[in-house]
């Protein structure tokens, strides 16, 4: 049966809407406790089907291949090659014996085998870390919204000074809650943290208790390989990120790096892209730090500074150890 | 759906940077130049995301690639038909998805003439199978099994869907077009995406609710 409200934030979580509709409807959801009570419904439909996104890597060298057969279409519009031919079939009749030619001409089959085989091997690697990730920040999410829903509809908060004032603080947050239980997803099994052996998110204890020297360390990876959102200011005021279910708005991704000249491309996944996860609940890869259509840079504010956000809107994902106390804003 | 960073590649014919240039103007260079770079940058631009679509199609790494190829030669052949103040995307997407479903009739009629087929894996490819999901479950701890499963839960209730609500939810919720684009790209009214969505998504969260592994 139709049902138009529905359609539409069916639309607004899957950002299907067209700029005008998207306003209107995020306007209702500001104002009508109503209309997020059916948000939270529809966003359950989905719940189940996230399970079935995956990433198909284009087999290496599509595009060139794709290039040739035009191009050998346009010069001779009789023949159409798609895809190289098979392989040549081997010379008959070799001699009873090894020869040095046959043990060269191996060595090369195994080399050449090495060389087609190597991409797919990676790719299959890269694939199976890519959904790992997302799993790990889908229940991320999960127990983002489990922790919002008793605490008055608010995400974590970062504090803005003191011992624990860091982006990363959302993990020990969630693990001491009990919302996250396996320290290991907090992990990327792309990023370089996955390679240290012995790598969990820090207690409040250990973080409370520790030297200087080691809390900095701690700080640098409480938020695992993940970075978090920074939340926004308003009028001059910080302020705390309310959940409204909106499936544009970027809470948790792959760690940024910190070279702006490439759009501070996240170290995990190769610097081939990154992981979001929408407050929606949605989790998506990404070639660019613009993810959603309508939103800005989500490494950095309108002014392009990793600092909170400049309205409700502007998301502003960063690392671990980046501190509410060192940035431009005011209280 | 996110915007995509062209990714520098080798090629005789490809690009070696990005290139500022929108999708139309780029098409629009090589219909009225035969700009072979701007071709080239379209087909990287979209490699990724139309192989992806393709894959999920099709279900079949090798077909994907075979439609893939047909839907950028129809590109270069018919890129006088593109209206400008037109979007690339859906446009390239109601090319993709046409030359999906001729090679998937293709089959169809091949298959009917053949009298020696097995009627296990080609009675699913007669209903118009969509996806098979992964070809095998990456082999690792349970938790990957698991997760290929649920994967697979998911594409076969899809794959269950009638095709024309099929569409919509490949277009609308694994491609992430837009309402509009998709209408554009399936020639139907924006409000038939709407309700065809809507249904679809109701009905495939009460299929999975009922096949769902436990946690």
């Amino acid at each position: 049966m139709s049902d138009p409200l529905q359609e539409q934030l069916l639309g607004h979580l899957l950002g299907a809407l067209d700029p005008a509709e998207e306003e209107q409807v995020a306007a209702r959801l500001l104002t009508d406790p109503e209309v997020r009570r059916e948000l939270a419904r529809v966003g359950a439909w989905l719940e189940p089907l996230e399970a079935g996104r995956c990433v198909f890597e284009p087999p290496v060298g599509l595009a060139e291949r794709t290039c040739r057969a035009v191009v050998l279409q346009v010069e001779s519009p009789a023949v159409v090659r798609r895809r190289p031919m098979s392989p040549v079939a081997a010379p008959p009749g070799a001699p009873g014996r090894f020869h040095w030619v046959d043990v060269a001409a191996a060595a090369g089959f195994f080399a050449a085998a090495s060389l087609l085989l190597m991409p797919a091997i990676q790719s299959s690697r890269f694939n199976a870390q890519l959904i790992a990730c997302q799993d790990n920040l889908r229940q991320i999410g999960v127990g983002m919204v489990q922790y919002s829903q008793h605490h008055n509809g608010y995400f974590p908060c970062i504090p803005l000074r003191g011992r624990l004032a860091a982006a990363g603080i959302y993990a020990p947050i969630l693990v001491r809650d009990g919302l996250v239980t396996d320290s290991r997803r907090f992990v990327c099994p792309g990023s370089p943290l996955a390679g240290r052996t012995g790598s969990r998110i820090p207690s409040f204890d250990e973080l409370q208790t520790a030297s200087q020297d080691k809390l900095d360390g701690l700080v640098r990876w409480m938020g695992g390989s993940y970075g978090y959102h920074l939340g926004h200011v308003r009028d001059g005021v910080y302020q705390r990120t309310k959940n409204l279910g909106r499936s544009d708005f970027a809470l948790a991704a792959d760690t940024p790096g910190s070279d702006p000249s490439n759009g501070r491309q996240s170290p995990n996944h190769g610097g081939r892209g990154e992981n979001v996860l929408s407050e929606g609940g949605g989790v998506r890869f990404v070639t660019s730090p613009q993810p959603f259509p309508q939103a800005d840079d989500i490494f950095a504010n309108d002014w392009g500074l990793v600092a909170p956000g400049l309205q409700l809107n502007d998301a502003v994902i960063a690392p671990s150890a980046a501190r509410l106390s060192s940035m431009p804003i005011a209280q | 759906m996110h915007r995509t960073i062209a990714q520098p590649q080798l090629s005789a014919t490809g690009p070696t940077a990005p290139d500022a240039r929108s999708d139309e103007q780029l098409l629009l260079g090589y219909r009225s130049r035969g700009d072979r770079r701007a071709f080239s940058e379209l087909v990287h631009r979209y490699e990724r995301e139309l192989f992806g679509y393709l894959r999920h199609y099709l279900g079949d790494a090798e077909k994907a690639e075979d439609v893939f190829q047909q839907t950028f030669l129809q590109v270069h052949l018919k890129c006088d038909q593109f209206e400008p103040g037109r979007k690339l995307r859906p446009w390239l997407y109601t090319i993709a998805t046409n030359q999906a479903i001729d090679l998937q009739r293709r089959q169809r009629r091949h298959r009917m003439a053949s009298l020696d087929r097995h009627s296990g894996v080609e009675s699913q490819d007669e209903t118009g199978a969509l996806v098979r999901l992964l070809d095998t479950p990456e082999p690792g701890p349970a938790e990957e099994t698991e997760l290929a499963e649920s994967r697979r839960q998911v594409r076969r209730a899809v794959d269950d869907l009638p095709e024309p609500a099929r569409q919509v939810v490949m277009l609308v919720y694994f491609q992430g077009l837009k309402y509009r684009e998709a209408a554009d790209v399936l020639s139907i009214p924006v409000g038939t995406v709407k309700s065809r969505l809507h249904c679809a998504i109701q009905k495939l969260s009460e299929m999975l609710a009922c096949t769902r592994l436990p946690k």
